[in-house]
C-alpha cells in the first residue's frame, strides 16, 4: 500500500508543482524548461504555505487558501498546461533520473521509518503544531528553536 | 540515432547500479509484504537508541497506541537509570495534552513497585514495560 502512496504522492506533488503563476515570471519566461518552471513553482507555493502559516492561520484555513490559489492558477493556465508533458521528451533525461532517485529516496524512508535524535526532539513537533490545526502562535509551547520553514509543509503532508 | 541508443544504455545502467545500491527490491518486497506497525517496529530495533522494549522503547509505545486504539498521549515514564527522550510524538498530539488517568512505564524493574500500586495493569511486556491504568480513573 506504501508503494501506491508514493506514487500518489509523487504525482500529486509533480501536478501541483507544474500549475504555474498565470503572470510570466522574468522576461525568459518562454525560454525556461518545465524543469525550470517546476522549480520555480515549488519554490512559490512552498512560500506561499509559509507565509500563510506567519498570518496565525490554522492548517485548514491554509490548505483552503493554497487550493484556491492553485485553482485559480490553473483556471489562467488552462491550456499552457494541457500542453505540459509530464514525462521523458527526447532531452528529459535529466527529469526522469531525478524522478528515479525520488522514488527511490521514498522508498528507503517507507523502509527505515526511524526519526533521528534532532528530528524527535526540533522538528517533528513543530510539524504536529500545525498537524493538530494550531497556529504559529502557539509554536512557543514546543520549545524548538529550529527554523519553521517547512513545517507547514510537513504537517499539510501528515494531515494526508 | 547511434547517441541516443549509448545515452539510453549510460542512463539504464546507471539506475540499474542504483536499484542495487538502494537495495531496492528487497525493500520493495518488505514494504509491500508487512504492514506500517511491523516495520516501525523492525526500524526501532536496529535503532542504537531504541527497541521494542528495552532504551527508548518506541516499538512497545506504537504497539501500546495500535492496540488500544489510544487517541490522546498518557503519561510516559522511562525508569532507566541513563537519561533518554520521551516517545510521546508517537500519538500525534502536542506537548502537554496528556491523559493523566493512564500511564506507560518503560524499563521497569521490581524495586520500582511502589510507583505502581495505584495502578491497575493493562498491559504487560515482560514485566519490563507496563501499561497501566489509574484504580480510580475512567476507563
Amino acid at each position: 500500500m506504501e508503494i501506491v502512496n508514493i506514487f500518489y504522492l509523487l504525482s500529486v506533488f509533480i501536478i501541483f508543482f507544474s500549475i504555474r503563476l498565470p503572470i510570466p515570471v522574468s522576461k525568459l519566461d518562454n525560454s525556461l524548461t518545465y524543469i525550470d518552471h517546476l522549480v520555480f513553482n515549488i519554490m512559490i507555493q512552498i512560500n506561499l504555505i509559509l507565509f500563510l502559516s506567519l498570518l496565525n492561520m490554522p492548517l485548514k484555513i491554509i490548505l483552503g487558501v493554497y487550493f484556491s490559489f492553485l485553482f485559480v492558477c490553473f483556471i489562467f493556465q488552462y491550456k499552457n498546461f494541457c500542453k505540459i508533458k509530464l514525462f521523458i521528451t527526447n532531452h528529459n533525461y535529466f527529469y526522469f533520473f531525478i524522478l528515479i532517485i525520488l522514488f527511490l529516496i521514498c522508498v528507503d524512508v517507507a523502509y527505515s521509518i526511524v526519526l533521528d535524535w534532532d528530528a524527535q526532539k526540533f522538528w517533528f513537533p513543530k510539524a504536529l503544531n500545525f498537524y493538530n490545526n494550531e497556529t504559529i502562535q502557539n509554536l512557543a509551547s514546543t520549545q524548538s528553536t529550529v527554523p519553521i520553514f517547512g513545517k507547514p509543509l510537513m504537517g499539510l503532508i501528515l494531515e494526508n | 540515432m547511434k547517441n541516443n541508443i549509448f545515452k539510453i544504455f549510460i542512463l539504464s545502467s546507471l539506475i540499474l547500479i542504483l536499484f542495487k545500491n538502494f537495495d531496492l527490491f528487497r525493500k520493495s518486497y518488505f514494504i509491500l509484504t508487512k504492514d506500517y506497525s511491523l516495520r516501525f517496529n523492525e526500524s526501532y530495533k536496529k535503532d542504537q537508541f531504541s527497541g521494542f522494549c528495552s532504551k527508548e522503547s518506541h516499538g512497545y509505545v506504537h504497539y501500546i497506541k495500535d492496540k488500544y486504539k489510544i487517541l490522546t498521549a498518557p503519561i510516559i515514564v522511562n525508569l532507566e537509570q541513563t537519561r533518554r527522550k520521551l516517545p510521546s510524538w508517537i500519538f500525534y498530539n502536542l506537548h502537554g495534552e496528556i491523559d493523566e488517568d493512564k500511564l506507560i512505564l518503560l524499563n521497569y524493574t521490581d524495586s520500582n513497585v511502589d510507583l505502581i500500586k495505584n495502578f491497575i495493569i493493562i498491559d504487560n511486556y515482560n514485566n519490563k514495560c507496563l501499561y497501566l491504568e489509574k484504580k480510580n480513573g475512567n476507563s
